[in-house]
């Protein structure tokens, strides 16, 4: 009973507190960080401009807009499958899984071969004429890159939601005059809500987190939180701003989390009340 | 000008990989009509109702209300307010959102939809739920606000899938008697589609009885229970006694003499002309069976036979019982419960009053 409690403290409280002792640590080159209760790290990365608009704005930019696209792109998805009858929905739900189980590095590099100049993706717009737009080493690369990842997160549990909801309650809101545009925004999408909730809290807080797809994709130049938090502890040396980055990561995270979570209640306040 | 009929179906048709739901079903329903449509489950019922609905479309034959050809019309361009089976009312809405939606979606003015929900609630006796949400009522309120929502929408029909098969036996019947009224006094027409025969009987102007998709009768309540139009529908509504038998002469209007198997002739109801000497079925309900004190004269319309089970069903005792010359085919006979309660083995003479020639 009680070995799980041991192994989320030894594991998990543990690191995190020395982690947040780190960042509140003093920096001196060559010497391991000394505690001190300091947040000069702190005050560095929330004041500095050059923090704040590359690394904090390109975090929170990139990850809302992946975790958006996914939800609209993963939410199509979704749909689709849940619509199917259901022997044919488990084979696609077990696709979405596999696509999980691929590990990140080889999916990245397979978007890699798709998305880098002379690939698939721009030898095709050249043959439509299109002028030549660059994709690897972009933001635009970096985007895809973690929309990609994020799907399958977003569509897993929608499939659950939409093929629970009954449809005799769709076809009772047609009954009463709604058509399917109406049914799916008064009835099918509140009634999903949990699904969206789930999967957009999945996708935001791995795509804030990212590490391997702006490293691999961004070619160094699309900054990251959790890049630049890799990069001063291991290029720098300089352990404890890097702690006061993950730190602030994470709390930035919870913060943009809770309003999300707060807009969501108020907008559909009933909708969560039933679901 | 024609009669118009609120619903009419003409030679529909549908067909799921080798099976007909709906075999060439035709169904004329006249304006303030109560219509059952009742049969076992899997014999087109619902699936009439969901064409009527727009939930499916046949795949031939037409469909039409109030003389408008909705065959191929989706459901919310057809003005029908629909009763679900689990009364789907939607979670995340309250009773008085569920009542307005379709008012809304018509963009009537606020007043207005304010004044028709309490119209609706008031015809269901619901007042003071407006705020509640679905899950915090009791079945049986849930199933009148699912009535208020097909009727606050001001629809041409109302047509119903077995909402009432959810609650328990008591309320069922209270609600029974409710539904009736509110559709009389209402003059709303409505299409009721149901397995129970009781449900059928004490509520409809009219009875469609359905098996394998196709129509086997379509009359009033009496005329399906006391002049079935075939076997089917004689064992579907109540319980029936098949007996063999050979006409005596010829079948003519309606009228027939029957020789049973022990020699006894019995008058029936002949539906379609036979000659003499034909070979029959005859259906004969378990009420139109009289026990008879043992006499010395066997009469003309008299069977004998030994009692066998004994069913106590309080207002009625049921007597399963063996007949001496076929005792192949034990009958049932029911009697009032207040007279003398017979024994298994007693020796009986049964009165055959009334029997209907069987059609296949």
């Amino acid at each position: 009973m009680f070995v799980p409690f041991v192994f989320v403290i030894l594991f998990f409280f543990v690191p995190m507190a020395w982690l947040v002792a780190t960042s509140m640590s003093t920096h001196e080159v060559g010497s391991p960080p000394v505690f001190t209760g300091t947040l000069e790290h702190y005050a560095r990365f929330w004041t500095d401009p050059f923090y704040l608009e590359t690394a904090l704005w390109t975090t929170v930019k990139l990850s809302v807009v992946s975790t958006v696209l996914a939800l609209i792109i993963g939410y199509v998805l979704a749909y689709y499958i849940a619509e199917l009858p259901a022997h044919r929905r488990g084979l696609l739900t077990s696709m979405v899984v596999v696509s999980l189980s691929v590990n990140i590095v080889i999916r990245i590099f397979g978007l890699n071969v798709l998305l880098m100049s002379g690939g698939a993706v721009d030898s095709a717009l050249t043959f439509l004429g299109m002028p030549k737009v660059r994709i690897m080493y972009t933001e635009l690369g970096v985007l895809i890159g973690l929309v990609q990842i994020a799907i399958p997160y977003v569509v897993l549990p929608l499939i659950g939601v939409l093929a629970a909801v009954d449809p005799a309650l769709k076809e009772a809101a047609e009954s009463v005059g709604a058509n399917k545009y109406k049914t799916f925004w008064a009835v099918t999408f509140p009634l999903s809500l949990p699904g969206v909730v789930a999967g957009t809290l999945i996708a935001f807080t791995l795509n804030a987190a990212a590490f391997a797809i702006p490293s691999l994709m961004g070619g160094g130049r699309v900054k990251m939180m959790g890049m630049m938090a890799y990069v001063q502890a291991t290029v720098q040396g300089n352990f404890p701003f890097a702690a006061a980055v993950g730190i602030s990561l994470t709390l930035l995270s919870i913060v943009i989390t809770a309003i999300y979570l707060f807009v969501i209640n108020r907008t559909f306040r009933t909708a969560r009340k039933a679901a | 000008m024609a009669e118009q009929f609120d619903i009419e179906l003409s030679h529909c048709r549908k067909r799921y990989g080798a099976i007909n739901v709906l075999d060439d079903v035709s169904l004329r329903v006249k304006s303030g009509e109560f219509i059952t449509v009742l049969g076992p489950s899997g014999c087109g019922k619902t699936t009439t109702l969901r064409a009527i609905g727009g939930f499916i479309t046949p795949d031939s034959g037409h469909i039409s209300i109030r003389g408008r050809d909705v065959t191929h019309l989706p459901p919310y361009k057809r003005n029908i307010g629909v009763v679900f089976q689990n009364y789907a009312l939607w979670p995340h809405m309250t009773v008085a959102e569920i009542l307005g939606f379709g008012l809304r979606i018509r963009k009537l003015p606020r007043e207005e939809i304010a004044r028709r929900v309490d119209r609706a609630l008031g015809m269901v006796q619901l007042t003071g739920l407006k705020d509640r949400y679905p899950r915090e009522l009791s079945g049986g309120q849930q199933q009148r606000v699912a009535m208020a929502r097909a009727l606050a929408i001001d629809p041409e029909v109302i047509i119903l899938d077995e909402p009432l098969s959810n609650l328990d036996r008591r309320l069922r019947e209270e609600l029974r008697i409710e539904l009736k009224r509110l559709q009389r006094s209402l003059g709303v027409t409505m299409l009721f589609v149901t397995h129970d025969q009781e449900e059928a009987l004490s509520m409809s102007d009219q009875v469609v009885v359905m098996q394998s998709g196709r129509i086997q009768q379509i009359a009033d309540p009496r005329t399906v229970y006391e002049r079935p139009a075939n076997r089917f529908v004689a064992g579907f509504l109540g319980s029936a006694n098949f007996m063999a038998g050979e006409l005596v002469q010829n079948a003519q209007d309606g009228k027939a003499q029957v020789k049973l198997g022990n020699g006894a002739v019995v008058g029936a109801y002949a539906p379609s002309a036979k000659t003499a000497g034909e070979k029959v079925t005859v259906i004969v309900r378990p009420e139109w069976l009289v026990l008879e004190r043992p006499g010395n004269q066997l009469a003309a319309n008299q069977l004998e036979g030994t009692v066998g089970d004994v069913i106590y069903e309080g207002s009625a005792i049921r007597y399963g019982i063996t007949l001496d010359h076929d005792p192949e085919a034990p009958i049932f006979l029911q009697e009032r419960s207040n007279a003398d309660v017979l024994n298994p083995g007693d020796k009986v003479r049964i009165n055959v009053i009334n029997a209907i020639i069987a059609t296949d």
